[in-house]
């Protein structure tokens, strides 16, 4: 799956896309095209490049090449359309021939600035044989016309127009003459470049890929990316794993993002924990890990061991849609049944479930939610499923710390409570799901009447059991 | 009658930028420009030029052909459409290719190396013109010329080019006095007097509404969105107001309010430039004949005025004489093209 795709179905990648600072249009077609694969030699590939260009960036010493670079790229356009048509054997006008001789110019220019940077991640196709054609009189400067070099016939013609009057019969007629000759020029143009016209596509794609390569260093040393450890087998594990885009609005109001450490397996391992602990955020952050470890980027974690997947599912069941017709709860169950479909058809899947069966009533909500634990229990995916509900027994469990007890006291307003909550996670023994929900409610500062009520119904409820 | 030609071409390369603008559809704005380009040729100077936009009116929608009609000579830098350089007229040199895609695709600049004729287009809108301008002096052009659209007074704005030339002419009214007019009514406002340099600093950051300007020259925001709901907010205008600054445009219905309110005897008002001003002849007459002085901010010059004595209607009105009524009007230039083109 594409890279464009990808970001319609796994959250903050997007984010990501919109966070690299690629320079021209053929980068942003590399990023658009990049495919997720699970093949760890090509993964390993990719990773290597990444790797080199993040070198390359963070070298004191390459800043000025490196700015030149930047600006020569931004400079490149997309003039696919033109190479196609010359691959095609059409004859192209002088402002395509203007294009493609300074897209030719810029990639000796690339090279050199590679070159000065050390940066041998990706090699540029020579476009020397295609200067040498548009640039009959080595000037070496991005303009073009039909040059009087091309033809003997050409400069006598010119001097010849530019002595008539503005405007004379005898200027147009030598006018029509001249552009007779020109055409002639760009035909013979058209098929000396049609043979180089297959290089000038590669180095297109390799000038798209370099730029994609130089954004992604400087956002991986930006943000503190790393470089994944990419397996076929064991465990997938992240230290410090933490979300690019909810660590950018944290900071933005001043705050710091907890990162955590994570490791999930094949069979289901259920994450427990408080409201506001920040599990929905765990998930999307493990599928947008994955996706871009499989995609041979950097992941944002200070460490991390990638075990491929053949796809990345993510049910997050808050996908209510009145357009669609479908009810949040028809929205979970169709997604997570695809997902299973997938799954047992013996395909290896990284799937996420927010929080199954919690848009209908609790009894059946909480045999759902065991059900697809069960389910997805005998498959050889990796599933992690959220909840809130007790009594549901998975290979591993997992919780978020939490509020500590001493944090009662200190809760003054809504904003302390991420201050005094522990996002790490726990192994946790216990089948039952933690209760903070009420004590929650009560540091938001919800009527205390309707908390003492819910605080009764809870008691009576346990009575009655 | 040779003289003043030669002393127009050479007051309009002695600015960076001149606008072309034309009064009416067919007041001769073309004939002005090749006038122009020809004399800047004539004196051995190389100009750049462009165009706002597309004069639509005169270009087929559908098909996007148009005859060219622009006379460009040897080293001239000229802008245009990817489209409209196809049908170019001259050879010429691309020596760049805009990424911002307009209609027409794509903007190409060019250096001429034949003469012959182009059709002109540039950016649609006045910020991306005055970029192209400033991007044109790296071809260090001894003037670069705009031709101005046709409805689009903005492109000869002050904040755009540093001066322009106007042309009208027997397409604008049927008879002498009213082209003379019509043509003085543009003149004066293109030529209202400027505010003080420093109260004309400050007020270039009002971008909206009305301000009040007190004598001692305190600036009061009257809290208006713009200057249409200055009239239920009449009464808020403070009574020591000097001055009264519109950010936007300037309207009849503007003017009315203005001149029935009892506050405003003997207040003045203030626009951006003459670009702001919409109102009609007779409401401004109004205004100002009721002791309402008006300045802006940011003065224009207006270099000449080319008249163009013929009507598209088949009329024609004698030459000398709409040149000599529009000089003693206005006090500028008036020269006739086509006379002035036949003198050795």
């Amino acid at each position: 799956m594409t890279f464009t795709r990808l970001t319609a179905s796994i959250p903050g990648l997007r984010h990501i896309a919109d966070s690299l600072e690629i320079m021209s249009a053929p980068g942003r077609a590399h990023l658009n095209a990049l495919e997720m694969t699970a093949d760890t030699g090509v993964i390993a590939e990719r990773l290597d490049k990444a790797g080199k260009a993040v070198v390359a960036v963070s070298d004191p010493a390459a800043a000025r090449p490196l700015a030149r670079l930047l600006h020569v790229l931004m400079c490149v356009n997309d003039i696919s359309g033109t190479l196609r048509r010359l691959a095609a054997g059409q004859v192209t006008d002088d402002t395509e021939l203007f294009e493609l001789k300074t897209f030719a110019l810029q990639c000796g220019d690339i090279s050199r600035y590679c070159a000065e940077m050390d940066l041998d991640a990706v090699a540029i196709p020579d476009m020397t044989a295609t200067v040498a054609i548009l640039d009959p009189d080595g000037a070496r400067i991005p303009h073009f016309f039909i040059y009087d070099s091309y033809d003997p016939r050409l400069a006598p013609l010119r001097r010849r127009i530019n002595a008539c009057d503005a405007g004379s019969e005898e200027g147009a007629a030598l006018f029509a003459e001249a552009t007779a000759v020109e055409d002639e020029v760009r035909c013979a143009l058209a098929a000396r470049l049609r043979p180089l016209a297959r290089v000038a596509i590669e180095a297109l794609a390799a000038v798209g890929e370099l730029d994609f390569l130089i954004a992604h260093a400087k956002l991986a040393v930006a943000q503190g990316l790393c470089r994944p450890c990419i397996a076929d087998e064991g465990d997938t594990r992240y230290t410090a794993l933490f979300n690019p885009q909810v660590r950018e609005v944290l900071r933005r109001r001043k705050r710091d993002f907890q990162p955590i450490d994570i490791s999930v397996g094949e069979g289901v391992c259920v994450i427990t924990g408080a409201n506001m602990g920040g599990k929905s955020v765990i998930l999307k952050t493990v599928a947008l890990a994955q996706t871009l470890a499989q995609l041979g980027l950097y992941v944002p974690a200070s460490r991390a061991s990638v075990t491929v997947v053949e796809e990345v599912r993510v049910c997050l069941g808050d996908d209510q849609s009145e357009l669609t017709g479908l009810s949040s709860f028809a929205a979970e169950m169709l997604s997570i049944d695809s997902a299973l479909k997938e799954a047992s058809s013996g395909r290896r899947l990284l799937v996420l479930i927010d929080e199954p069966g919690r848009t209908t009533n609790p009894e059946e909500g909480r045999a759902i939610a065991g059900a697809i634990i069960s389910c997805f229990g005998a498959l050889p995916s990796i599933t992690v499923v959220t909840t809130h509900y007790s009594g549901l027994h998975a290979s591993r469990r997992l919780r978020v710390r939490g509020l500590s007890n001493a944090a009662d006291g200190s809760i003054g307003s809504i904003a302390d409570i991420p201050l005094l909550m522990d996002y790490s996670l726990e192994e946790d023994s216990a089948a039952a799901a933690p209760r903070e929900a009420l004590r929650i409610a009560a540091m938001l500062g919800i009527d205390p009447t309707l908390i003492d009520s819910a605080a009764r119904f809870l008691t009576l409820q346990q009575s009655q059991l | 009658m040779a003289e003043p030609e030669a002393s127009l071409i050479d007051r309009i390369a002695s600015y960076d930028s001149v606008a072309i603008v034309g009064l009416a559809k067919n007041a001769g704005k073309t004939e002005c420009l090749n006038y122009i380009l020809r004399g800047l040729h004539d004196r051995g100077l190389t100009p750049a030029v462009t165009s706002i936009g597309v004069d639509g009116e005169q270009t087929d929608a559908v098909s996007h052909t148009r005859k060219p009609e622009i006379t460009l000579f040897e080293e001239t830098v000229f802008v245009t459409s990817e489209s409209f350089y196809r049908s170019r007229g001259v050879t010429s040199k691309v020596l760049g290719i805009g990424t911002r895609a307009t209609a027409l695709g794509r903007l190409v600049t060019a250096r001429v190396r034949t003469h012959g004729k182009v059709i002109l287009a540039g950016p649609p809108d006045t910020a991306s013109l005055r970029r192209l301008i400033s991007d044109l002096g790296a071809y260090s052009p001894d003037v670069t010329l705009v031709d101005g659209a046709l409805s689009r007074m903005s492109s000869a704005s002050p904040a755009v080019t540093d001066a322009l030339v106007l042309a009208t002419g027997a397409a604008i009214a049927p008879s002498i006095p009213e082209i003379t007019r019509r043509t003085a009514f543009v003149c004066e406002v293109m030529r209202l007097p400027a505010l003080p340099p420093e109260m004309a600093r400050r007020l270039e950051d009002v971008e909206r509404g009305v301000v009040a300007v007190d004598a001692h020259g305190g600036i009061h925001d009257l809290g208006l969105s713009s200057a249409i709901a200055l009239g239920s907010a009449a009464a808020d205008i403070p009574t020591d107001t000097a001055l009264l600054y519109v950010a936007g445009a300037v309207t009849d219905r503007l003017l009315a309010t203005l001149r029935q309110l009892p506050q405003t005897d003997g207040m003045a008002l203030a626009m951006r430039d003459f670009s702001c001003m919409f109102a009609s002849r007779e409401a401004f007459t109004a205004f100002t004949s009721k002791g309402g002085a008006v300045f802006v901010a940011r003065p224009c010059r207006v270099l000449a005025i080319c008249v163009n004595p013929t009507s598209p209607a088949g009329y024609r009105v004698d030459s000398r004489r709409l040149c000599d009524s529009i000089k003693e009007k206005t006090g500028i230039d008036t020269i006739d093209v086509r006379l002035n083109r036949n003198l050795p």
